[in-house]
């Protein structure tokens, strides 16, 4: 089955081809990156403008590369819940039209599956159920996947999401931006111990995130110190994977005891899926690595092109969707808000 | 939809000061600026609250402390910076109505706001309340009755937060609820 998946709902205009949910044919992503540096983030109204430009070419770019033709299509997934607005109706119009000319069924996608689903895609011998730390610009996401389309959200962020938060502080020290690739590579030119920037809400039993209050710390702490640029940005790195990596073991721990679940016994997780922009932070990685040996879980990474923003991952999710009989109608519309629903 | 008017004539002013030692303090004080506005006489009581100040100044832990007074659990309010607006729903017992929880930290000029829709969710706040951060980019698209709520930063915990109503409603407001210049322990 060959399932053309669609991207667009933060800065990446993004098509791409799958075979059965699992060989990825074709995989094209048009990035806006250079346009939203020059004004330090993502713009919402550049970002729809862009997606609205490259969303043909970047589609017929994906079937034509794959070495394929639209009648060959057997459906389109598209991601049509959570991001920006103006930018997840491009994709979704796009979508719907498509499948409505070719005469093949649609499934929207939140965007959030489809980062769980970058992981399955990357590593299908991962294990279901696992939890799955979903982390990146828009979002900080601790998800109980039970199995495939069945989730549980463990936590969320309560206010900043950590890449939302490595981005802040990389404009406000001059860094440029995405922050995230730069703060990685300044750290490993720092001291992470230099300064002690606290964990926000690691002591709580819960299992939501809070990054507003460090981020606050670290202005506050550059208001009244003398610093060096690599320290403040190794050591609030450090203050991230720390409240990453514990929030998750966390996570991992209350899932193997069951721990009041509304949804029956949960079964043993081994396995930990990190995904999303900020799982391609090198220092993230190692110290996901090194606790998960010590605890004898298995912890995977998508692969580099996976992480970021991608519509393979939706193609993806969308072939497991359709598997268990979902399908859009044409009315399908964008929900910049919704909430992670498993399939029924 | 009436139309918008994009002169803004300033009428009368209030202006209260008041320091919070904190953010509980902070978030109380968002919690009370919405029990205050429910003392008016519509559902919600409509508005627009224009939050002003940096970077870690406390605004979206203040509209944190301001939707659960208007019944929104604060767990569903975070930043709405990658999304740009967050829409909630506020309920007390007066009945339901929409929450606009804007941020324009990505937005930074003019013509960036009119094109995401800014004059649409500025129309709306007669039936709801409209929370805009980083409002200081969108002065000009401001109408005549609004609060400002102003962050300075004292200390890394201290915050001087000053409230300033424009138009007779929020004068009103200000000068019937706030008598206290100060929040949270010493």
């Amino acid at each position: 089955m060959l399932i053309l998946g669609i991207e667009t709902s933060c800065d990446e205009t993004a098509a791409a081809l799958v075979a059965d949910g699992k060989v990825i044919l074709s995989n094209v992503i048009a990035s806006q990156i250079d346009l939203h540096a020059k004004f330090g983030g993502v713009v919402p109204e550049i970002a729809a403008r862009q997606h609205v430009e490259a969303i043909g070419y970047v589609i017929k770019e994906a079937i034509e590369s794959a070495g394929k033709t639209a009648p060959e299509i057997d459906a389109i997934a598209v991601t049509s819940k959570r991001g920006l607005v103006g930018s997840l109706i491009v994709g979704v119009a796009a979508a719907k039209s498509l499948a409505y000319a070719l005469r093949i069924p649609l499934v929207g996608i939140h965007h959030i599956e489809g980062h769980i689903f970058a992981n399955i895609l990357s590593h299908p011998e991962m294990p279901i159920p696992h939890v799955c730390l979903t982390v990146s610009g828009g979002h900080t996401m601790l998800i109980y996947v039970k199995d495939l389309c069945k989730y549980e959200v463990l936590g969320d962020t309560l206010d900043d999401s950590a890449g939302e938060a490595l981005d802040k502080i990389a404009k406000f020290l001059g860094l440029g931006y995405p922050g995230g690739p730069v703060i990685d590579m300044l750290s490993t030119q720092g001291n992470k111990s230099a300064f002690n920037f606290p964990r926000p809400i690691l002591r709580s039993k819960r299992l939501d995130f809070s990054f507003s209050g460090l981020k606050t710390a670290v202005i506050n702490t550059t208001r009244h110190t003398d610093y060096h640029v690599p320290d403040i940005a190794a050591s609030f790195q450090e203050a991230i994977v720390d409240v990453l990596v514990s929030k998750t073991m966390k996570a991992v721990l209350q899932s193997v005891s069951g721990a009041k679940s509304g949804s029956g016994t949960k079964k043993k997780v081994s396995a930990i899926s990190v995904t999303g922009g900020v799982a391609a932070n090198r220092r993230l990685r190692k110290v996901f690595s090194d606790r998960c040996q010590q605890e004898g879980l298995e912890v995977f990474f998508p692969q580099a092109l996976l992480c970021t923003d991608n519509a393979a991952m939706i193609a993806a999710a969308g072939y497991a969707r359709l598997r268990y009989g979902e399908v859009a109608g044409l009315d399908l519309d964008a929900i910049p808000n919704a909430p992670l629903e498993s399939a029924i | 939809m009436e139309p918008y008017s994009l002169t803004a004539s300033r009428g009368v002013t209030t202006i209260k000061s008041i320091i919070t030692n904190g953010p509980l303090a902070t978030q109380a004080l968002g919690k009370k600026v919405a029990e205050a506005l429910q003392k008016g006489e519509k559902p919600g009581a409509g508005g627009i609250i224009a939050l002003v100040g940096e970077l870690g100044c406390g605004k979206t832990c203040f509209t944190k402390g301001l939707c659960a007074g208007l019944g929104i659990s604060p767990r569903h309010v975070n930043s709405p910076t990658f999304t740009f607006v967050n829409e909630y729903s506020g309920t007390t017992e007066k009945g339901s109505f929409p929450v606009f929880h804007l941020d324009l930290y990505r937005a930074d000029n003019i013509s960036i706001c009119l094109e995401v829709g800014m004059l649409d969710y500025l129309a709306r706040a007669d039936s709801g309340i409209v929370v805009i951060e980083w409002a200081e980019r969108i002065y000009s698209l401001l109408p005549d009755e609004y609060l400002e709520v102003e962050f300075s930063v004292l200390s890394p915990r201290k915050r001087r937060i000053t409230l300033t109503g424009f138009g007779q409603r929020f004068c009103k407001l200000l000068s019937c609820s706030f008598t206290e210049n100060r929040l949270g322990k010493q």
